[in-house]
């Protein structure tokens, strides 16, 4: 089951769009010159080794046998893109990889030289400033133009990027020296259309990858090293980012269920004891209300009503803690006395829905059970009311609340992204929010099988539950 | 002969029983008060949510102005434009320059203008309209402006006032609510539809075969196992930027060539499957039983275990478009489950009940038996669960939106409005209003659901 | 049975009323807690340079120079003097401080600066995005004694002093202790064997680490304060260090009065909002506009803090693609016409009004009003609904098939004047100002579908030139900016900073021509001649200037000052103060 979970989690990673590395290396803010170019490539080159990128994702792959098997070393995705587009339309991967050297070489070309030197080379004898600034215009549109073939693949917009590039060098003499890459390219191209071997992609091909894959590594690295790799974001490792959070947010979960299970215990026997009271219809009424009251709009209103100075400054408006007290020289109970404002609200929150559903579980399983011939045997042997209650109905209507607590749990993780962006609780849920909101994959990634490992947990506990409850069962 | 049985049969007991069941179940449902209450309130949402246009609009449904008719709201629905092919766009001769002057009947504000005979909307706001008079969240009792038809800027009569406030930009909360009706109940409806599809699909299955009843021979077990690998081959990995074209697109396109890629896969795997009956060798022969139930049962499992909302967050961040319609498929894709399951427990029960094993004896085949014998009796626990499943879809758009991600940044939306208030707390109206409607709506269905499970269960009612 | 039944009751009961008594802050702590809306990421002194990086730093790191918050000049910090600059102005001489000194007691000397210098221009670190800067301005340095540095410079140019000031200066030993980096000659730096030499590269990979832009031991710095925590998301502490170097030396970079600063991280405006509501907020400079203005209208937030809307060296703006592939992007913008056009439509008085409440000043060019280089003499574009639809309908955009939006034919092909624009989703008003102007547009038969993205989406697409329009911002400061990044043709062909594709020839030499020019008055004219070629051409539309929004604390006294961060936090100094009321006066 991990696996699986595991496996989805990865596949989610992996199709992500956006790419890390870029993330990594501050390209957003890039704002490099030409030389800077080839040197971020290099940096770019070893974090992608670090990271492991640049090995096949999965154990196999299924391809065509037009597909090149090494086509995930080229980096950039729109790149692999173009190439992989244009190997499904002409299916011979040997003339499109000339094609694309082809452009490398002019675009390197383009990018080595500068328009001083061209200048020098051609020698013209009257470089006055107005020149230098065509022949930079030029070589800018050269740049332009070869870049953006990297990412084009229809047939019409490439045939006319290749005419005005071979128009802009063939116009004018100073671009001589483009002359050789500019035919190698359209030669190149032509070559490519010539040589179509479109039957190729219709050939299934498997390729065995073997253990050397991306997805063993992260396996491996998770389950060895307990290493779920490292954010995006900030570079750091996501482990130690998340832990804090994934017990911050646990504590919550925790206690708000413990809370609402100590709460609707008693209403849902109480309201099935007195069938048909005043005290029923009420406490049914309230809580098919609370069951039916969205989390998000409750939580805005306690924010609203009682972290408002504009009524009552009961709690804090957010955060899980007080920033400015040093508490990590505290023991426990006094850490504690000190975060429990934090965590007032949140876990009223957490707590009123599930509370309400839990209750109205058990008020129906406990009538049910109370209509059954064993407990009228009771009654009829003259116990007392409490003794047929607790002694012998309980156990057997608390079966039900005892499966619900494996659908509560996922609920209140998947829960908390939403509770806790609204009460600012730097727990799992902001956490994986601010990381779906950057892309950050990997946090997504861990927080995604964490809580399904928490869900496991939780099928343990019940199954524990069940085996306390129910004495016929026994493991 | 065989048709005379088959007639026989379909009129049997079951078929007489749940006649007078569904009787019963209609008036049990009846005498829940609010449950019933609560029914009709839906068909006023419903009555809202299609009439959204009429009843909240900023264009008059009738005006005169210089002498000639108008009918502005009328062309703004795209089922009249469609039939009657309207424009939006009309002309008036100015009586002063007597020229021609163009009216775009959505950027023209009605109010500035001398008209002589109007009907309005009864909430003459459109929810994306900005009105500038009344921007930066005008509170339901302040003082309200506009501009009147002579061109001064007056305190706003009762008709035109705000009467729910407005946000930021003005934008009015009333005609928002009113319009948001319209992507609640679209969400729930659909996603439902979609998830109950998949779960009542699945679910049978898993609980009419169980883990034993599909049997075939092993070498056609193999072959279609061996199948999957051309068959996503020729189905999605050759077909990969068709799909993905036609998805950048048009969505529809998208999904369309999707569900032809998904007939290919189908076809290949079957042609295997079919390849694989011809071996007639003993070994190849021999049956096994495909384990139908534990595979859906392990399937269900999976998807309980992530939490869903996590799950529904990140399927919509790595999509990144945002539209209604993708949101109500992730939302159908994720849901299904709750509806399997009940089916499953449902047609274990029933699967093993004497006149299945009759209609099965009298040599009816299993999509019949299914179809009009096993699933009529299991899907009692269906509507109920399709009740409460509309609840939560609402419940997860209206979340969504809250967090600002899944619906289109412009559709006003009841959670989208809700986050607003929430960073504008003294907005109280932002609030209070947007989670009431939302609250009713679920309240609404999870009444019906409830009323409908009473009815439906008669053993929970004594 | 009824002791059962009202545990839950007790213990919501304990639970609130224990509660209640949470603890007010003390403000009668010297402790400074400032508000920064995001989480910088990550302080490498070197490799990380977001805007949140340099308001930090001010307390942990130094620079030789530094831009003096209240004179607008520079200032030496680490430097005894302003650098002696020879008659060529290629060289310019330092002498370090001689009380300067580490954490660890060993003096700061030239080597640290050297050091520092290599770091920063070597290929091999991690900092594409700033090396350029420094490798256009600095070609060497040598050190002539312990205290003295000599920068040799490529050029004369007006940004040469600027790089000073964002040297921050490392130590050689903490991060080089083996001295790996003495062999590395300034001429090596760029040679190809550098790349590859092992030494060198595995060096690199140590100081280019995630870590070191995280950790709080190796964020150590010569400033007065010291790093003590990060808190991932929630707030870093700075702690003042005993016996600091530089305490008895005047001057605003020298200040250190408050005993801890914590850097509050609230991304949510409603939350920042209440913080400072509930005083857990001593300083602010980033609050929503609306929200502060709400606050002013409290009695108890006036009694408590200071607060102004202060202008600032920052504009909005919004950029067209002007040199489209005309594929993926149409060629709508093209031409000037059409561009002008659409800043006659963009409602820009209006958004001022509704989304800044005035708080905003409008400029029609990229330097700032606030400066002498801004050119005076071009006009406000006016909004004007009638103009854009002529301007439109001369470039051949007219609405031929009726269904009220402007078509033309482009090389046979009929488009739509149907675009998106990307805006980042974070900062508070932006949807509603593309709502805005997104109802403008439409009234004159162009659609415009709002694209929202995330900070590095946005900015890689930019980059990429795949967009069709955007709407950003630029924070600029009072010292000089260099036109190059953002409008130099280069830059365009090199996927930087001109996204938008501005510039031609004559623009280029113009801007080089700027650079070099040392003389005030030429520089002025010339400045001013490019301001009125960008306001032609108009890649942009300039919207309007925000104003920075400035709350303090009463029980600091404090300043509040028009150059970002628009507070001296060093210079807070705590007073005895009486007037401070935690609930607001209406309710008691």
């Amino acid at each position: 089951m991990m696996l699986l979970v595991s496996l989805m989690a990865f596949w989610i990673s992996a199709s992500a769009p956006g790419d890390p590395v870029e993330i990594l290396t501050n390209s957003g803010t890039a704002q490099g010159s030409s030389n800077n170019i080839s040197v971020k490539k290099d940096i770019k080159d070893s974090l992608r080794n670090k990271l492991g990128l640049n090995k096949p994702l999965f154990y196999f792959s299924l391809n065509s046998l037009a597909e090149c098997d090494t086509l995930h070393k080229i980096y950039d995705k729109l790149t692999r893109n173009t190439l992989s587009r244009l190997t499904a339309k002409y299916g011979n991967w040997k003339e499109i990889h000339a094609y694309y050297t082809a452009i490398l070489n002019l675009q390197q070309k383009s990018l080595s030289l500068s328009a001083d030197t061209l200048l020098l080379r051609c020698a013209a004898d009257s470089a006055d400033l107005m020149q230098k600034d065509e022949v930079n215009n030029s070589l800018n549109q050269i740049i332009n133009e070869t870049n953006s073939l990297l990412h084009t693949y229809e047939h019409n917009f490439i045939q006319t990027k290749i005419d005005s590039i071979k128009n802009i060098i063939y116009d004018q003499n100073y671009l001589n020296c483009f002359k050789a890459e500019a035919d190698n390219l359209s030669e190149s191209y032509m070559q490519m259309i010539a040589n179509s071997t479109g039957w190729k992609n219709y050939v299934p091909v498997v390729r065995w990858h073997g253990l050397n894959s991306q997805y063993h590594q992260w396996l491996k690295n998770i389950l060895l090293k307990g290493d779920f790799g490292i954010s995006y974001t900030d570079g750091q490792p996501v482990i130690t980012k998340i832990w804090n959070k994934f017990l911050l947010s646990s504590r919550l979960i925790i206690i708000s269920i413990f809370l609402a299970y100590l709460i609707s215990i008693p209403i849902g026997i109480a309201s099935a004891r007195r069938r048909g009271s005043w005290f029923e219809k009420t406490t049914g009424t309230i809580l098919f209300m609370l069951y039916s009251l969205p989390g998000f709009f409750a939580g805005t209103m306690l924010l609203y009503w009682f972290a408002n100075p504009d009524h009552w400054v009961w709690f804090p408006e957010g955060g899980s803690q007080p920033i400015d007290i040093d508490l990590s020289q505290m023991n426990f109970f006094e850490r504690f006395a000190y975060q429990w404002p934090y965590m007032v609200l949140p876990i009223i929150t957490y707590t009123y829905s599930s509370f309400a559903f839990i209750s109205r579980i058990i008020r129906v399983s406990m009538l049910e059970v109370l209509s059954q011939d064993y407990i009228r045997t009771a009654r009829a042997k003259g116990l007392s009311d409490n003794r047929v209650i607790y002694k012998h109905a309980l156990r057997n209507a608390l079966l039900p609340v005892i499966t619900l607590f494996v659908n509560i749990f996922p609920a209140a993780v998947g829960g908390s992204v939403i509770l806790e962006t609204i009460f600012n609780y730097s727990g799992m849920g902001l956490a994986g929010f601010d990381a779906i909101r950057n892309y950050d994959y990997p946090m997504i990634v861990s927080l995604f099988t964490l809580s399904g490992f928490m869900t496991m947990i939780a099928y343990f506990v019940a199954d524990l539950l069940y085996a306390f409850v129910d004495p016929r069962i026994s493991y | 002969m065989k048709k005379n049985k088959k007639h026989i049969i379909n009129t049997e007991p079951a078929e007489a029983n749940l006649f007078s069941y569904r009787k019963y179940a209609f008036t049990q449902f009846k005498k829940n008060k609010p449950a019933w209450y609560a029914s009709w309130l839906l068909c006023l949402i419903i009555f809202i949510a299609l009439f959204a246009s009429f009843i909240a609009n900023d264009q008059p449904i009738y005006a005169k102005y210089r002498g000639k008719n108008f009918y502005p709201v009328f062309s703004q629905h795209w089922l009249i434009k469609s039939i009657f092919n309207t424009n939006a766009v009309d002309s008036t001769i100015n009586p002063e320059t007597g020229y021609w002057e163009k009216i775009q009947f959505d950027i023209t504000d009605w109010r500035t203008l001398e008209l002589e005979k109007v009907i309005w909307a009864p909430i003459p706001y459109s929810p994306h309209k900005q009105d500038i008079y009344n921007n930066d969240f005008a509170s339901p009792r302040s003082k309200q402006y506009m501009k009147n038809a002579q061109g001064k800027i007056v305190e706003s009569p009762w008709f035109f006032r705000h009467h729910l406030g407005t946000d930021a930009l003005g934008r009015d909360v009333l005609s928002g609510l009113i319009h948001g009706t319209k992507v609640s109940l679209l969400v729930g409806f659909f996603s439902v539809i979609i998830a109950a599809i998949i779960g009542v699909f699945l679910g049978s299955m898993a609980g009419y075969f169980g883990d034993n009843r599909i049997k075939i021979s092993r070498a056609s077990f193999w072959f279609s196992v061996l199948g999957i690998i051309p068959a996503y081959f020729y189905a999605f990995h050759v077909r990969r930027f068709v799909i993905a074209d036609a998805f950048a697109d048009k969505i529809w396109w998208g999904c369309v060539q999707l569900l032809f890629s998904l007939f290919i896969f189908c076809a290949i795997v079957y042609l295997f499957y079919k390849a694989g009956t011809l071996l007639k060798n003993r070994f190849f022969a021999k049956q096994v039983s495909l384990p139908v139930d534990s595979i859906v049962s392990r399937s269900i499992e999976l998807l309980n275990s992530l939490p869903r909302l996590i799950l529904i967050i990140t399927v919509s961040a790595i999509i990144k478009e945002r539209s209604l319609l993708i949101l109500v498929i992730i939302i159908g894709f994720t849901s299904w489950t709750e509806i399997a399951r009940f089916v499953r427990a449902e047609l274990l029960k029933v699967r093993v009940l004497d006149y299945i094993t009759a209609a099965k004896a009298s040599g009816l085949s299993n999509r019949q038996i299914i179809l009009k014998h096993a699933l009529p009796n299991a899907l009692a626990p269906v509507f109920v669960t399709v009740a409460f499943g509309m609840a939560s879809a609402i419940l997860i758009e209206s979340g969504l939106s809250f967090l600002g991600i899944g619906v289109p940044e412009e559709m006003v939306t009841w959670g989208s409005m809700l986050n607003a208030g929430r960073q504008e707390f003294d907005a109280w109206w932002m609030i209070v209003f947007p989670g009431m409607a939302i609250f009713i709506t679920i309240t609404i269905y999870n009444l019906i659901g409830e009323g409908l499970r009473d009815a439906l269960d008669p053993k929970l009612k004594n | 049975m009824a002791q059962i039944k009202n545990t839950p009751v007790f213990i919501i009961l304990i639970a609130i009323l224990t509660a209640c008594g949470v603890k007010k802050r003390n403000l009668s702590e010297n402790t400074a807690i400032i508000h920064i809306p995001v989480k910088p990421n990550g302080l490498h002194i070197t490799n990380n340079y977001s805007g949140y990086r340099s308001f930090i730093f001010e307390f942990t790191q130094k620079t030789l120079l530094r831009m003096d918050i209240d004179s607008l000049k520079h200032v030496p910090v680490l430097a005894q003097n302003m650098p002696q600059i020879s008659n060529d102005g290629k060289t310019y001489t330092f002498t370090l401080r001689p009380q300067a000194k580490w954490d660890d007691g060993s003096s700061i000397t030239s080597e640290d600066v050297i050091f520092t210098t290599k770091v920063i221009l070597c290929p091999l670190t991690n900092n594409p995005g700033v090396r350029g800067v420094f490798a256009a301005a600095i070609k060497s340095a040598h050190a002539t004694d312990d205290k003295t540095v000599v920068f040799e410079m490529h050029d004369v140019s007006r940004n040469n002093l600027e790089v000073f000031t964002e040297m921050y200066i490392l130590q050689r030993k903490f991060w080089d202790e083996n001295n790996v980096l003495n062999s590395l000659s300034f001429e090596d730096l760029y040679k190809p064997e550098t790349k590859t030499n092992p030494a060198y590269v595995k060096w690199f990979e140590n100081f280019n680490n995630p870590d070191n832009s995280f950790k709080p031991e190796k964020l150590i710095g010569a400033g007065q304060y010291k790093l003590t925590e990060w808190q991932d998301e929630s707030h870093i502490i700075v702690e003042k260090k005993k016996n600091w170097w530089g305490e008895n030396i005047k001057g605003n970079h020298f200040f250190n009065k408050p005993d801890k600063i914590i850097f509050k991280i609230i991304k949510d405006d409603g939350a920042a909002y209440f913080a400072i509501k509930n005083q857990n907020i001593d300083a602010t400079n980033r609050i929503a506009t609306n929200k502060l203005i709400k606050l002013r209208e409290l009695d108890y937030f006036n009694q408590n803090y200071q607060s102004a809307f202060v202008p600032q060296y920052a504009y909005n703006y919004i950029g067209f693609n002007c040199k489209p592939d005309g594929q993926k992007h149409k060629l709508l913008f093209t031409d000037k016409k059409v561009r002008r056009a659409i800043a006659h439509l963009i409602p820009i008085e209006d958004m001022i009004k509704i989304m800044y409440k005035g708080q905003a000043a409008r400029q029609v060019s990229m330097v700032s009003p606030l400066k002498k280089e801004y050119n005076t003499e071009l006009k406000l574009i006016e909004f004007n609904t009638d103009k854009a639809k002529q301007l439109l309908t001369e470039a051949g955009w007219i609405d031929s098939d009726g269904d009220n939006i402007r078509d033309k034919i482009i090389n046979g092909e009929k488009i739509k004047f149907s675009f998106q624009m990307n805006y980042m989703v974070e900062g508070s008003g932006t949807k509603e100002m593309m709502l805005m102007i997104k109802d403008e547009l439409y009234k004159a038969g162009i659609e415009m579908i709002p694209n929202p993205l995330d900070f590095s989406l946005f900015f890689k697409l930019a980059y990429e030139q795949d967009f069709d329009a955007l709407m950003g911002a630029w924070l600029g400061s009072a010292a000089y900016e260099d036109p190059m990044q953002l409008w130099h043709t280069s830059q365009w062909a090199e996927k930087g900073a001109n996204f938008c594709g501005f510039g031609n020839a004559q623009t280029d030499s113009l801007i080089e021509a700027i650079n070099k020019e040392l003389d005030d008055e030429k520089y002025l004219t010339l400045i001013k001649e490019f301001q009125r070629l960008v306001y032609e051409e108009q890649p942009y539309v300039f919207l309007f200037s925000p104003h920075a929004k400035v709350a303090i604390h009463k029980r600091f006294k404090a300043k509040i000052y028009s150059e970002k961060p628009n507070m001296l936090v060093g210079a807070f100094e705590l007073i005895n103060y009486s007037g401070s009321t935690q609930k607001p006066l209406t309710t008691q």
